[in-house]
């Protein structure tokens, strides 16, 4: 039977459509992250010197203040990409065990000792290795969450210059959540290691 | 928040640009993760916005592959100057056709359909997302319907009238 283009393309799209696995992990991924600013430039004309003087000014504020000039934190998100995709990519583990105070040992050559986080939790630690975030070596743990997936760990000395600001939990900040590829990591700063935890968005919601 | 309606438009323009539904669906989530990385920016019209980005996102991963076929059409740039997207208004199409049709098609072939017959789009607003003059989005509509035109001319069961 012949229809019109239009109706057929409509169709044939029409049929087309994620799962609800894939929906629900899309979903999961807004769910932690609202927009904070509206960006409507072309209704203020000034707004691109505004800009510049505003950048003139933090840029001099920076070497006024000790404070860091971002309130967010500009590299959590190619943080996180490197670790999702390690996380995706997991090459075999090095040592194995559950215990974590074992486990480290393993970690001799690292410039920082491994340490234990209490916001590492619900999990069963199933071994170690060695990698690297931005270049930095860094020890690399797997853990199976309570859902039975197999989540990675990732710990490095915190590096502000290489890091960018990440919240540090001992100064009472809270985890950044940045999604990359469908996966939440969470990012912090503790006792001065920088961790970075993958979460499985689907099973968090 | 972008409703689950507003994702399924968006996977179905990156189904249109690729054909591979996994890699669509990988397309939609960079798109997706690009856009909420923090800070995330308020956008008064997000699935153009978030077009746009499937398909730089396309762009950048598949033409460097050499799997996005791109296509010159200077020579019939002229003729095409007095047609509009509407043209294909009457174009009939055999409805079993369809998966023949959209293997029959280019990427930007099927990507133009897509914009105009499911997204409503017009010519300009086509020509505005794509990145391309409003003449060259012409030329591949006119080619768009010759071509159909020629394959129902050399295979009768195509199903295409003109």
């Amino acid at each position: 039977m012949n229809r019109s283009l239009k109706q057929v393309t409509r169709s044939y799209y029409d049929e087309i459509s994620l799962s609800d696995t894939q929906l629900q992990q899309l979903m999961a991924m807004q769910q932690a992250t609202e927009p904070v600013s509206e960006r409507k430039v072309s209704y203020w004309p000034h707004a691109g010197w505004a800009c510049a003087l505003l950048v003139l000014v933090l840029w001099g504020a920076q070497w006024l203040l000790v404070v860091p000039v971002a309130e967010g934190y500009p590299k959590a998100y190619s943080i996180a990409r490197e670790v999702v995709d390690n996380h995706f990519n997991r090459k075999p583990l090095e040592t194995r065990g559950q215990n974590f105070s074992q486990v480290r040992q393993y970690f001799s050559q690292l410039q920082f000792k491994p340490i234990f986080s209490d916001r590492v939790s619900g999990g069963w630690l199933t071994g170690g290795r060695y990698c690297s975030l931005e270049s930095i070596p860094a020890a690399q743990f797997r853990l199976q969450d309570s859902q039975g997936q197999e989540q990675t760990w990732y710990e490095v000395d915190y590096n502000p210059e290489v890091f960018g600001p990440l919240p540090d939990v001992d100064k009472g900040a809270e985890p950044v959540t940045v999604y990359a590829r469908g996966v939440a990591v969470d990012i912090w700063v503790e006792r001065g290691v920088l961790f970075a935890v993958t979460r499985d968005v689907v099973t968090q919601y | 928040m972008i409703s689950k309606e507003q994702l399924n438009r968006l996977y179905r323009y990156a189904v249109s640009l690729c054909r591979d539904r996994d890699h669509a669906y990988d397309l939609v989530q960079n798109s997706l993760a690009r856009y909420l990385e923090p800070p995330v920016r308020v956008v008064e019209d997000l699935v153009p916005y978030l077009f746009t980005s499937i398909r730089n996102g396309y762009i950048d991963h598949y033409r460097q592959r050499q799997r996005h076929t791109t296509v010159e059409l200077t020579e019939d740039y002229g003729e095409a100057s007095d047609y509009d997207i509407r043209v294909l208004e009457t174009v009939m199409v055999n409805e079993r056709q369809a998966e023949y049709l959209m293997d029959f098609l280019d990427d930007q072939e099927r990507e133009i359909l897509f914009l105009w017959g499911v997204e409503g789009y017009s010519t300009q607003e086509v020509a505005d997302l794509i990145d391309m003059p409003k003449g060259t989005v012409l030329s591949r509509i006119h080619r768009l319907r010759q071509r159909m035109f020629q394959h129902k001319a050399r295979e009768n069961n195509c199903g295409v009238c003109l």
